[in-house]
């Protein structure tokens, strides 16, 4: 994952697109002026399951991803988040052109979308088991943590 | 912005109009966001259910000049706190995406029996009910884009 970007095709996304976002870096358009801690973000998580709002699968399935996508951003990438009437936990991440998001389900599967917002290039998977994450979703991850 | 692709038997609304959607929205992170999300504009589980009866897939929005956020408020189905986003109904119309030029139309929605005076203000957007998952999520994101809290 770490320099091989370019050795394996993404779904839909175009790898010059993909490279020239990743370097050089893009002018920064949007950040949060204070990104709130990975705490934060761990504690906003449990906090769903402990109060109902989500199923337990959830909100297990949105800490468990985490842990494994938050070793790929140099910085901090704390989302926005939103939880919807059937209990999905909808992630989501906005930082400069670039706009990520993730659907958890209450079944335990989830989605995955990516959008350059300038070139309207898109990428995503839909009905994975949570415990599945792909190398598609660790690059586009990478792409957005590290232009936020 | 009327063409030869506008819905039949529906009247869009001016593209100097504001129309505004209200978003249920609970449990946000940060807490208290009004960041427009692109899950707020996303069919509701009600709004989902009649468009697979009736075959018309509506997101509910008010025309801000016939309708206040208070009024429409007062006409709510379902508990919950909203956000009302607004719209600018000419960005909703020029959203494009490949191959469909005007996926999006803001059209008037008036039930054929109203209380009130100010129920005339309901509208729909029409067009994002799609087959492929990317459009649809490709659609709802470009409305986030251009939403703005109110």
């Amino acid at each position: 994952m770490q320099n091989n970007a370019a050795s394996y095709s993404v779904n839909m996304v175009s790898l010059a697109d993909t490279r020239q976002a990743l370097w050089p870096r893009p002018v920064l358009v949007y950040s949060n002026p204070k990104p709130a801690r990975d705490t934060e973000w761990l504690s906003y998580v449990r906090s769903l399951a402990a109060n109902r709002v989500v199923p337990q699968i959830v909100a297990t399935n949105a800490e468990q991803m985490w842990r494994r996508l938050r070793p790929l951003a140099l910085d901090i990438a704390i989302p926005d988040a939103a939880v919807t009437d059937s209990g999905t936990l909808f992630i989501s991440w906005d930082r400069g052109v670039h706009h990520l998001e993730i659907e958890l389900l209450p079944n335990g599967r989830y989605e995955w979308f990516y959008r350059n917002r300038d070139t309207d290039n898109v990428g995503g998977e839909y009905n994975y088991p949570a415990s599945f994450i792909s190398r598609d979703l660790m690059l586009q991850f990478r792409l957005v943590a590290e232009n936020g | 912005m009327a063409s030869a692709h506008q819905p039949a038997g529906e009247i869009p609304l001016r593209d100097d109009c504001i129309v505004f959607r209200l978003a249920k929205v609970t449990h946000t992170f940060p807490a208290n966001s009004k960041k427009p999300l692109s899950i707020h504009f996303e069919l509701s589980g009600e709004e989902k259910h009649e468009g697979e009866e009736s075959g018309r897939w509506a997101l509910s929005v008010w025309d801000y000049a016939r309708t206040t956020v208070d009024q429409a408020g007062t006409l709510l189905t379902t508990p919950g706190t909203r956000v009302p986003f607004g719209l600018q109904v000419g960005h909703v119309h020029e959203i494009s995406i490949a191959l469909d030029g005007h996926p999006l139309w803001v059209v008037r929605d008036v039930a054929s029996s109203v209380i009130h005076a100010f129920e005339i203000g309901h509208c729909a957007i029409l067009g994002l009910h799609r087959s492929q998952a990317s459009d649809r999520k490709m659609l709802r994101d470009k409305l986030a884009q251009i939403a703005y809290p109110m």
